[in-house]
């Protein structure tokens, strides 16, 4: 059987304008991460303090911290308690490994952070949609297996190169000290101390130890930009 | 002829459609990064002169350590001490005397993420070197107060050279880079205290 030119043509046509259709969407529609945390994924987006669990990170053991929800946190001092005004605005420098913090011409905080190791953080331009106390993040395998219960101020943010579902936070990070050099699955790990004090600061303004954007109190815009080292 | 019309007009949409996109993700604004943001990182470390201090929180908050340097004339005194946020009274956990062009300094990530460890970086004029000691003062072994970690690093691993521990990887690992003694890069390591091993890694902690 043979095929007669002209449908040669057409399958060769056909064939020609999907490789550059595809080739078109993927450099438009860039695809989008898998969850940061891969296992325990949009679990790890709700509240969850759990103060006897053991943490593994590492291969090592790590004790979390403990969180007593029925003491009422005092809510950390920004630059001495001054009212700040304008637009809120955090930059996460990849290259540097640098969180900074404005509001308006002001700069709130800058401090190190420990960007995607294992998994990239993806660039982009988010905002933050709900802001937890603490969850619990599952993900990685074998050597790099994880499970750490009381992740502390969390703080999930989305945008067009990764959705809510896809689980990216900034959150403080008990488990290791590297700060300034990339050691995440993903997410922006800050110290604890760095974490609540952006978690205090950032909107939605923070109403319990769950706090969900609305329309009234949209969440702080975060550029991520650079490349890790 | 009217079916390689027809496909003429199909290619041409494809073309425009996909050029529309192309032409849409090329316009696509890079974010705008001030420059004030875009300078390179600086972090807080608190100074003081006379005798000169420094001082380094833990990430948790829960202690803070202290470096007081007094000099002499021909050499200075490197003194470390720890307090708690409960108890802000300094306890002194080190002191080592250098003598002029060496000196002890604290690296950002010194303490251990359960603040068990402190680890410090001392420089001298044949090169830098790393000590760990326990946060609380007490001796981290039987035989010794302190590891100082670069010279079982040199003793085990001749090929390399420490040429700087980050940080911690997990409250037992600290994460060592290292170069060839070539120059070139080195592959990374994680030193265990419990153990006092080595643990050379395949991925480099940049």
């Amino acid at each position: 059987m043979t095929l007669k030119p002209a449908k040669l043509h057409l399958i060769s046509f056909v064939f020609i304008i999907a490789l550059v259709a595809g080739f078109a969407y993927n450099i438009l529609f860039p695809k989008q991460p898998f969850c940061a945390n891969s296992i325990s994924c949009t679990e790890s987006t709700k509240l969850k303090v759990e103060n006897n669990e053991i943490g593994i990170f590492n291969g090592q053991k790590v004790v979390p911290p403990k969180i007593d929800l029925t003491q009422k946190e005092e809510p950390s001092k920004v630059l001495g308690d001054k009212t700040l005004q304008g637009e809120k605005h955090i930059y996460v420098d990849l290259t540097h490994q640098t969180l900074t913090a404005y509001q308006g011409d002001t700069l709130v905080l800058k401090a190190p952070i420990s960007s995607g190791k294992w998994a990239p953080t993806p660039p982009g331009e988010y905002t933050i949609w709900v802001k937890l106390r603490a969850t619990r993040m599952t993900g990685g395998q074998g050597a790099d297996f994880y499970d750490l219960p009381n992740v502390p101020y969390t703080m999930f943010f989305s945008g067009p190169n990764a959705s809510a579902g896809a689980g990216f936070s900034l959150h403080g990070a008990y488990w290791h000290n590297n700060f300034g050099h990339s050691m995440s699955h993903g997410c922006v790990n800050m110290r604890e101390v760095d974490a609540k004090v952006i978690y205090d600061w950032a909107d939605p303004p923070t109403t319990g130890y769950t706090t969900n954007v609305d329309s009234t109190h949209p969440g702080t815009k975060i550029t991520i930009y650079g490349k890790a080292p | 002829m009217v079916k390689h019309l027809k496909l003429l007009l199909l290619f041409f949409v494809v073309a425009l459609i996909t050029g529309g996109m192309l032409l849409v993700k090329i316009t696509q604004k890079e974010p705008v990064i001030p420059a004030s943001v875009a300078s390179n990182p600086t972090f807080p470390v608190t100074t003081q002169a006379a005798p000169q201090t420094t001082a380094m929180e833990a990430p948790d908050g829960s202690h803070t350590l202290t470096l007081k340097e007094e000099k002499g004339k021909s050499a200075t005194t490197y003194t470390v001490l720890i307090s708690t946020s409960n108890d802000p009274t300094q306890k002194q956990i080190f002191t080592k005397t250098l003598e002029e062009g060496s000196s002890i300094s604290l690296p950002f990530n010194t303490f251990s993420p359960d603040d068990k460890y402190v680890f410090l970086k001392e420089t001298t004029k044949s090169g830098i070197s790393y000590i760990v000691l326990n946060s609380q003062g007490t001796p981290l072994t039987k035989e010794n107060s302190v590891i100082n970690f670069s010279d079982l690093f040199a003793a085990k691993y001749p090929d390399y050279k420490i040429t700087e521990a980050t940080g911690w990887a997990s409250p037992t690992l600290i994460i060592i880079n290292t170069d060839k003694l070539d120059g070139t890069q080195g592959p990374s390591f994680w030193f265990e205290i419990p153990s006092q091993s080595f643990l050379i890694l395949s991925n480099r902690f940049n």
